[in-house]
């Protein structure tokens, strides 16, 4: 109950609550800035002159500097397009998300149709996107009506003709280099021989580079005339492959294993091309693929932890 | 190694039947999209003469007509 001092102003019987209203009244204070004044709280001012930034979250927030980025999923979360998409009913082009894939707004836009890739879009903001320009060449996303899955995640789909899709991106040769991939290269027809990724300059025939599949299950790096490692690799299952060259050596790994390493020149060479192929031009390139991801330096540090981030995402192994 | 399609002595026939088949496809279909042609040609250019040529699809022979089958000389490295 409150006592009446007959200036009608109310004061509180309860004494013990006094400390508390005094210690508010002196948490209050005048700030001025560029000559106009504001008096509240502290915490109030303290809010008003320092608001913590968002940061970016995602492998790519984690582990920076990719020079490309590809994938079905947010790689960090400041992306919005994944790919685009031409449906084979009209041949009409959108931009889908990652949500947008599975919730259904793909398969609403493609009816029980075919879905196309015509743009897989990077996502390091360097803005080198996959692109395909010409239709009977795109990757599939879409199967009537139906989204292409690997173990229960969209992946998109290189047939075994003539699938490709092309990088225009520069790297000159400091030799190092590291590629992430998810990916999955399905039964061989009628030839084994076939090309993941293609490291060209100007002419697609004389290769830089090239990560291939070939002869009994063998992945590796094709060049100068060579196949220079030959590490085993099963067909038809999904793996988590990454290949990191360094200026001595170049390793492979499938699911954090290692599966062969090679110090012969022509595999470490100056890496110097100015284009990127996800496929091979004369087909006999059958695979999923639902992740790559390019850096021009060395990730062995960050490696387990990249492959971390990918197999949390993907339970591949 | 043997090409099933269609040979062009001038890359100019080639992207003239490139262009019809865009044509007849509707490509592009807006000036925003990224697909630009229905198939593309290649370049047969270890050939003496060079020539031009578009590898056969069932989704043009309505546009092209029959195909043929000829000899493209590719490098010894793997086609890529």
């Amino acid at each position: 109950m409150g006592l009446g001092l007959g200036l009608g102003i109310w004061w509180p019987t309860q004494t013990s609550i006094i400390p508390g209203l005094l210690k508010a009244l002196c948490a209050r204070a005048t700030y001025c800035e560029n000559k106009l004044c504001t008096t509240a709280t502290l915490e109030e001012i303290a809010a008003v002159r320092y608001t913590a930034p968002v940061l970016p979250t995602g492998l790519l927030a984690d582990y920076p500097g990719a020079s490309a980025a590809y994938s079905l999923r947010n790689l960090i979360d400041t992306t919005t397009s994944v790919v685009r998409i031409r449906r084979s009913s009209d041949n009409t082009e959108q931009d889908f998300t990652a949500s947008e894939i599975t919730d259904g707004t793909l398969t609403t836009f493609t009816g029980a149709n075919d879905g196309f890739v015509t743009t897989w879009y990077d996502q390091s903001g360097n803005g080198v996107n996959a692109v395909q320009s010409t239709a009977i060449e795109q990757p599939k996303l879409v199967s009537n009506g139906v989204v292409e899955l690997d173990n229960g995640k969209p992946c998109i789909i290189w047939d075994n003709t003539n699938d490709r899709m092309q990088i225009n991106t520069s790297y000159s040769g400091s030799n190092l280099l590291s590629i992430f991939s998810v990916y999955n290269k399905t039964t061989p027809n009628p030839s084994d021989d076939s090309a993941y990724l293609v490291f060209a300059d100007a002419s697609l025939n004389v290769p830089d580079g090239v990560l291939a599949w070939r002869n009994a299950a063998k992945i590796g790096a094709y060049r100068s005339g060579a196949h220079s490692v030959n590490g085993s690799i099963p067909y038809d299952a999904q793996v988590n492959s990454n290949f990191i060259y360094r200026s001595t050596q170049v390793d492979f790994y499938n699911n954090s294993t290692l599966i062969g390493s090679k110090t012969a020149s022509n595999a470490i060479a100056n890496f110097d091309y100015t284009f990127i192929q996800i496929g091979r031009t004369g087909g006999n390139t059958s695979f999923k693929n639902q992740e790559l991801i390019i850096y021009p330096s060395d990730q062995s540090t960050n490696r387990t932890g990249i492959e971390t981030n990918i197999n949390t995402e993907y339970t591949i192994y | 190694m043997e090409i099933l399609g269609y040979k062009y002595t001038t890359e100019q026939e080639a992207i003239d039947a490139r262009k019809q088949c865009a044509d007849y496809y509707g490509l592009p279909k807006t000036p925003e999209d990224e697909t630009l042609y229905w198939v593309d040609y290649n370049t047969a250019e270890l050939d003496t003469p060079i020539f031009w040529y578009i590898t056969f699809d069932d989704s043009i022979e309505m546009i092209l007509g029959t195909p043929e089958t000829f000899e493209v000389t590719f490098p010894d490295t793997p086609i890529i």
